[in-house]
C-alpha cells in the first residue's frame, strides 16, 4: 500500500520504512494509532494477535518477549520522529 | 520515559511495535559495533536511520521546491496578464486616437470646405458690386448726357 503523502513526496523507501513514514503522517493527521495499526493487521499477519487496541502494552509485552530494551527505543523514536515533525 | 505533548503513548506504543516487527527489512543487517545481528529484530539505530530517512527530506524538500516553482509560475501569468491588459488598454487608447484623428479630419476638411465656399461667395459678391457700380455709372452718365441735351 502506496502511501499518497509519500508518493507526493517521492521518495524510495523501502516498504517497511514506508510503513513507519506511514504512521506518521497517520498521526500528523490526527489517526488514532488502534485504527492504523488494525488496518495495518490486515496485510500484515505479524501484527494479528496482538491487542491492538492496546498498543502501549502490546509494545510492551513485544519488546519483553524479544528480549529488547524498550526505553532506548522508546528515547530514540521520541526524539527521532520530533525532530522528523519540527523539520 | 515522559510522554511527550506531540505523541500520545498509544502512537507510541505503535511506532515501537513497527520497529520491532519490520525492522529488520529496513535495509540494516546489524551486527554493527559488536552488536549481535537478530533477524527481524530493530536495533535503534535501525530505529534512528529508519525515521531520519534521507528520501523523506528529499522529498519535502521537493515539495518546497514544486511549491517555489507554483508560485513563481503563478507570478510570471499575472504578469502576463497584466502585460495583456497593459498592452490591450493601450490598443484601446490608440484605437480611440486614431478615431479622434479621424473625426478632426473630417472637421478640418468641412472647414476647409466653408472657407472655399466663402471665398466663391466673397468673389461672386465683388462681381456683383462692381456690376452694380457700373449700372450706377451708367445711370449718372445717361443722366448727364440728358442734361447736356
Amino acid at each position: 500500500m502506496q502511501n499518497p503523502i509519500l508518493q507526493m513526496l517521492g521518495g524510495n523507501q523501502t516498504p517497511q520504512s514506508n510503513i513507519m513514514m506511514q504512521a506518521v503522517g497517520a498521526m500528523m493527521r490526527g489517526e488514532s494509532p488502534q485504527t492504523f495499526l488494525q488496518n495495518l493487521a490486515k496485510t500484515n499477519p505479524a501484527l494479528q494477535g496482538l491487542d491492538l487496541n492496546n498498543p502501549s502494552m502490546a509494545a510492551e509485552q513485544l519488546y519483553k518477549d524479544k528480549g529488547q530494551d524498550i526505553n532506548e527505543a522508546k528515547t530514540s523514536i521520541m526524539n527521532k520522529v520530533s525532530s522528523f515533525i519540527r523539520k | 520515559m515522559s510522554e511527550s505533548s506531540f505523541m500520545s503513548s498509544d502512537w507510541l506504543g505503535a511506532f515501537l511495535i513497527i520497529a520491532i516487527l519490520f525492522g529488520g527489512g529496513f535495509g540494516f543487517g546489524g551486527g554493527r559495533g559488536g552488536a549481535v545481528p537478530m533477524p527481524n529484530f530493530a536495533t535503534v539505530q535501525d530505529v534512528n536511520e529508519a525515521v531520519n530517512n534521507q528520501a523523506t527530506q528529499e522529498g519535502i524538500r521537493d515539495v518546497l521546491l514544486s511549491s517555489a516553482n507554483n508560485n513563481y509560475e503563478t507570478a510570471r501569468l499575472i504578469d502576463n496578464q497584466t502585460m495583456f491588459l497593459s498592452n490591450q488598454n493601450n490598443t484601446n487608447v490608440l484605437t480611440a486616437v486614431q478615431g479622434f484623428n479621424a473625426v478632426n479630419q473630417n472637421i478640418s476638411s468641412g472647414f476647409a470646405d466653408v472657407r472655399q465656399g466663402m471665398a466663391a461667395l466673397g468673389a461672386q459678391l465683388n462681381e456683383c458690386l462692381k456690376k452694380i457700380l457700373l449700372v450706377i455709372r451708367n445711370l449718372f452718365a445717361i443722366k448727364a448726357v440728358g442734361t447736356y441735351a
